[in-house]
């Protein structure tokens, strides 16, 4: 087990270099000048010399690549322009919230996409799986601001059940807490119930057309055992495949969602840096989410073996 | 995977009427296509004209949607907005469906580049999508050339991932075999036996990123990184309304609900289409 987790970890350092080369380059042959937009548009040509001395833009592209590079080993993900802290530091300051919704998002999806998926393959072409399949298109054609704000007139500004706005961290109470998530979440959360539930329901079909679970409904298995022990645990993989690619847009979504609730966590950081011009932060920042994309996926790589005891690496 | 050549337009106008999903999908598309590209000669007012009397008015016999906090028409503002996200979508669209498409075909064919370029594929795709475009557009500025390849660039992968695996599975199969043993040039028979399979899956795949495309124009511009404010954007509408969500909801609301039903037009079209016209993927992911 051990040398399973340290071979994929050795495995995982070169999609790390070309994630970070791939964001390096995307950055730098972009059009457009990083010092030019970070000093302003009334900026003197001297102060725009001076920023590009200061991050280093001065240099050749080879030069500025290794310097990244390096400085990535070190585990730097540069300063900010106009804080000058590290964006390590920025980010992990605002990682509480940003942790809370994403975990709560992913907790929501399981709970409620895996029953609906399993219920929907069960009752296959009958009303209530065209039910929940009709509700799985809208649920995932709605973007996430027309949710949330649907959510904040229903529930905080008709019914006043919940706050509007805002984040308050489990330090100040957990109803508080709690009462801050549970909007976001569901906002957060739709898109990916919405997913998830389709492909938990279609690769049920796929199992419960095997002949195995003809096999195990003929010699007396109760439709529970089947559904669940025969069934689902072979639904398994492809379920957690889709839920670790779809990190992406749950990333996307956390950027939308805090903006939508005024969450001051991570995504929130990378808008605010962009339309303050803080170029480093916002690079550091999408290098960051990147690397917990490639991390989330090794995680779900080795979990593939606790899923199904016939893969083996 | 589907051999079958794209039927022909009549064929496809019949298979439309037949099905209803994909018919009522169709009839709202075309309803709300067309209402966008007419919107200057369907909204009787000027989306940028201010009327400072009529500000956040509710929806009237005069202002169909209401007004803005400026006084202008929402009726017309959302129109505009829906003629930009599908002017957009048509052009992200088209350009990442070509490039992958080349990349694909290349990807599939030579196996040197195809390590190489897959590998740089899989980095983009780790770069959530919304982040690469927001911090394109934050560098390029939001003009038509920056916002369409900010959009654009991270669909490619998926495209050309869809093309290479249709032409590995395709380069197999003995009647190209047969065309290239007979001494067909290699272009010849990419383009007249490779190509032609690619076309399905990717009509399917093409209105997925337009949907995608879309959504990620409108959260550009809700989250104040899309076109300069001028130009009405459905994104940019949401946000200006949202100061004044209490008092006037209807300035989020009615551009939100006309974001979302374009959408899941064009994400229904697309299910329907991907049924016919691709029925490997359709059983995997409907059953």
């Amino acid at each position: 087990m051990f040398g399973l987790i340290f071979r994929r970890l050795l495995a995982a350092i070169p999609i790390m270099l070309i994630v970070a080369t791939v964001v390096f380059l995307l950055l730098r042959l972009a059009p457009g000048d990083p010092a030019r937009v970070i000093a302003g548009d009334m900026a003197s040509e001297e102060a725009i010399a001076a920023i590009r001395a200061d991050m280093g833009l001065d240099q050749s592209v080879a030069v500025q690549y290794v310097r990244w590079m390096g400085a990535l080993a070190r585990g730097d993900l540069g300063h900010s322009v106009l804080s000058r802290q590290p964006v390590t530091q920025l980010i992990s300051a605002r990682l509480g919230p940003t942790m809370s919704l994403a975990f709560s998002a992913i907790a929501l999806t399981i709970l409620t996409a895996v029953p609906l998926g399993v219920l929907s393959a069960w009752r296959h072409k009958k009303p209530i799986d065209r039910g929940i399949m009709a509700g799985a298109v809208l649920a995932f054609s709605v973007p996430a601001f027309v949710v949330g704000y649907l959510l904040i007139l229903v529930f905080s500004v008709k019914l006043g059940w919940l706050p509007v706005q805002g984040y308050t961290p489990l330090a100040d109470g957990l109803a508080e807490y709690v009462g801050h998530l549970v909007l976001p979440t569901i906002t957060l959360a739709t898109v990916f119930v919405a997913l998830i539930t389709r492909i938990t329901r279609a690769s049920m079909l796929d199992i419960l057309g095997e002949d195995f679970v003809r096999t195990a409904r003929a010699k007396g298995v109760t439709e529970k055992y089947v559904l669940f022990r025969h069934a689902l645990r072979n639904a398994a993989v492809p379920i957690v495949t889709i839920i670790g690619v779809a990190i992406t847009t749950l990333i996307s979504g956390v950027v939308v969602t805090e903006t939508i609730f005024n969450i001051s966590g991570v995504g929130r950081l990378i808008v605010d840096s962009v339309l303050a011009r803080d170029y480093p932060v916002v690079q550091g920042t999408i290098l960051f989410f990147s690397f917990i994309y490639v991390f989330i996926n090794l995680v779900i790589d080795m979990a593939y073996v606790l899923l199904d005891p016939r893969i083996r690496y | 995977m589907s051999n079958t050549r794209f039927q022909t337009p009549r064929r496809m106008a019949l298979a439309v009427l037949r099905d209803p999903v994909m018919l009522g999908s169709f009839i709202l598309l075309v309803l709300l296509v067309a209402a966008s590209v007419c919107a200057p000669w369907i909204a009787q007012h000027d989306p940028a004209s201010l009327v400072p009397r009529s500000r956040l008015k509710p929806s009237s016999e005069t202002y169909w949607l209401g007004t803005d906090s400026l006084g202008r028409d929402l009726f017309s503002r959302v129109l505009h907005g829906g003629r930009l996200s599908i002017t957009l979508a048509a052009l992200v669209s088209i350009i990442s469906v070509a490039i992958g498409l080349a990349i694909g075909l290349a990807a599939g064919y030579f196996r040197r580049f195809d390590a190489m370029v897959m590998r740089l594929m899989d980095g983009i795709m780790a770069i959530p999508g919304l982040l690469l475009a927001v911090a394109m557009v934050a560098l390029g500025g939001a003009n038509i050339v920056t916002m369409v390849s900010a959009i654009a660039i991270p669909e490619i992968p998926r495209i050309a991932r869809l093309v290479r695996s249709v032409v590995l599975s395709v380069r197999e199969e003995p009647y190209v075999e047969a065309s290239l043993g007979m001494g067909t040039p290699m272009h010849k028979v990419l383009w007249l036996h490779i190509v032609p399979s690619t076309v399905n899956p990717l009509v399917v795949q093409a209105t997925f990123v337009c949907a995608a495309a879309i959504l990620t124009e409108a959260v550009l511009g809700f989250l104040g990184l899309g076109f300069p404010p001028e130009i009405p954007s459905l994104g940019s509408i949401i946000a200006e309304g949202r100061p004044y969500f209490q008092r006037a909801p209807w300035i989020v609301l009615y551009p939100g609900i006309f974001l979302a039903l374009l959408i899941l037009a064009v994400n229904m079209f697309g299910d329907a289409l991907r049924d016919r016209l691709d029925p490997r993927l359709a059983r995997k992911t409907k059953g």
